[in-house]
């Protein structure tokens, strides 16, 4: 009896030790302590969880189908692939483990732990200097300088091959978006057409109105042309008929005249005549 | 009386823009008459000259015909013709103008569908940016499923399995 109750004691006294330790770790590390994934109670520190900004821990949600049959409301998804992997140091290690320890031990910190972390391994011997060891060091030497020579080339190249492949990709979608832009514009065009209709029917009224306009004026034209032509009569036929008037007079005067002259009084004439004559020469002198 | 012509007053350039290539020479042949009705307008002035009465009272030898004629002359108008047809093309305008509203509305439905869907198009994500999971939501017909259809390398058609007809032992070793 007094055992067990000294071990549930002892389970009381642990239990108080642990939550007082556990709020003081809490406490401490809160910031870093955010639970992820809490569905199932899994508390997973979030420094250890590095690289959440580029693999969250929940999927986004893409609205609708990007085939055919999708027309339903479209969410705008803020979610981008990252083009570049997080960053890192080395090239292993996240650069959230130097931020975590950064507050505390400042820039250095990372890397003390990191050399006394090494130290502790090789010298107890938890890390063994091995066959396998010495292989990898050669190997890590060797694709270390292979990659700084090559690599630039081998990315320019294979990233030329997948931006073909992208630019194939968006073609396709650019082909479907151009094929409803001319529906829109070929529609909006026989839209703008149909409307000239209302030109056609004035064109049309116009029409009716002109022919109205050329008929009085044809109308109006000919009765002048009656009625001047009558007056133009008129006076043409008495101009005429005063013409032959006039001739016939003269003609019958001078007939007459030429047949009042008698011998005789031609003679008289030319006596008077002569005699005119001597006067006006001897004036002359 | 309707309103005289005086001037042509319809925009043919505007007229001409609008017409679909397909029926320019039902325009053209339209237009021809136009021109035609033009000239016969033009070939007369709008008012006839005036007669010089004054003159004819001169010359004229009968008596009382100058005043006679100037008296009713004056006070006859000439008659503006009868417009019936105007009425016609106005009954015209009254069918089509319906017809072009329903026409236009169609189309509007169309543009608006089509600017629907290509606005749908332009709020997709870009390739670069998808990831393999929303490529597979989005474009499920294309994208590699391993649960449900699974395939070989290099999942293209051709090297999906090996039909039976190929393997058949028929022809012996």
């Amino acid at each position: 009896m007094s055992k067990l109750m000294f071990s549930q004691s002892s389970l009381v006294i642990i239990k108080l030790l642990w939550s007082k330790l556990s709020k003081f770790l809490t406490m401490i590390f809160r910031p870093f302590i955010q639970p992820r994934f809490n569905k199932q109670f899994l508390f997973v520190p979030n420094f250890i969880l590095a690289h959440t900004s580029t693999c969250p821990a929940s999927k986004p949600k893409c609205g609708a189908s990007a085939g055919k049959g999708g027309t339903t409301s479209i969410k705008k998804i803020d979610f981008k692939r990252a083009e570049k992997s997080a960053p890192c140091r080395f090239g292993f290690i996240p650069e959230e483990w130097f931020q975590f320890f950064h507050s505390k031990t400042g820039v250095t910190g990372p890397y003390i732990f990191g050399l006394v972390f090494v130290n502790y391994l090789v010298s107890k011997e938890i890390y063994v200097l091995e066959h396998e060891y010495y292989s990898g060091l050669s190997y890590v030497v060797i694709l270390y300088f292979i990659s700084k020579k090559m690599a630039p080339g081998i990315g320019a190249s294979l990233d030329k091959e997948v931006d073909a492949e992208i630019a194939e990709w968006e073609k396709g979608r650019a082909d479907q978006m151009k094929v409803f832009e001319t529906t829109i514009k070929d529609a909006k065009d026989a839209q703008w057409r149909a409307e000239g209709q209302k030109i056609l029917i004035e064109a049309k009224k116009e029409n009716v109105a002109m022919q109205l306009e050329a008929v009085y004026r044809e109308r109006a034209m000919r009765l002048y042309q009656m009625v001047k032509g009558r007056l133009d009569y008129h006076v043409k036929k008495r101009r005429t008929e005063n013409k032959l008037h006039q001739k016939w007079m003269i003609a019958w005067i001078l007939e007459n005249v030429h047949k009042s002259i008698t011998a005789d009084f031609q003679k008289q004439a030319l006596n008077q005549a002569i005699k005119d004559l001597a006067l006006a020469a001897s004036r002359v002198k | 009386m309707a309103k005289r012509f005086t001037k042509p007053a319809i925009n043919w350039v505007e007229l001409e823009k609008r017409v679909p290539p397909e029926q320019k020479t039902n325009f053209f042949a339209f237009k021809g008459k136009v021109d035609s009705y033009l000239r016969r307008v033009l070939a007369n002035p709008p008012e006839p000259p005036k007669i010089n009465w004054d003159e004819y009272q001169k010359s004229v030898p009968i008596p009382g015909l100058v005043d006679k004629f100037k008296k009713e002359y004056e006070a006859f108008k000439v008659p503006f013709p009868q417009d019936t047809l105007t009425s016609k093309v106005e009954e015209q305008w009254k069918e089509l103008e319906p017809q072009i509203k329903a026409f236009c509305a169609n189309l509007q439905k169309e543009i608006e569908a089509s600017q629907k869907e290509l606005q749908r198009i332009k709020s997709l994500p870009k390739f670069e940016e998808m990831t393999m999971e929303m490529f597979y939501e989005l474009y499920p017909d294309q994208a590699l499923d391993p649960v449900n259809k699974p395939t070989f390398w290099p999942h293209t058609p051709e090297e999906q399995g090996v039909s039976p007809e190929k393997t058949s032992t028929k022809g012996g070793y």
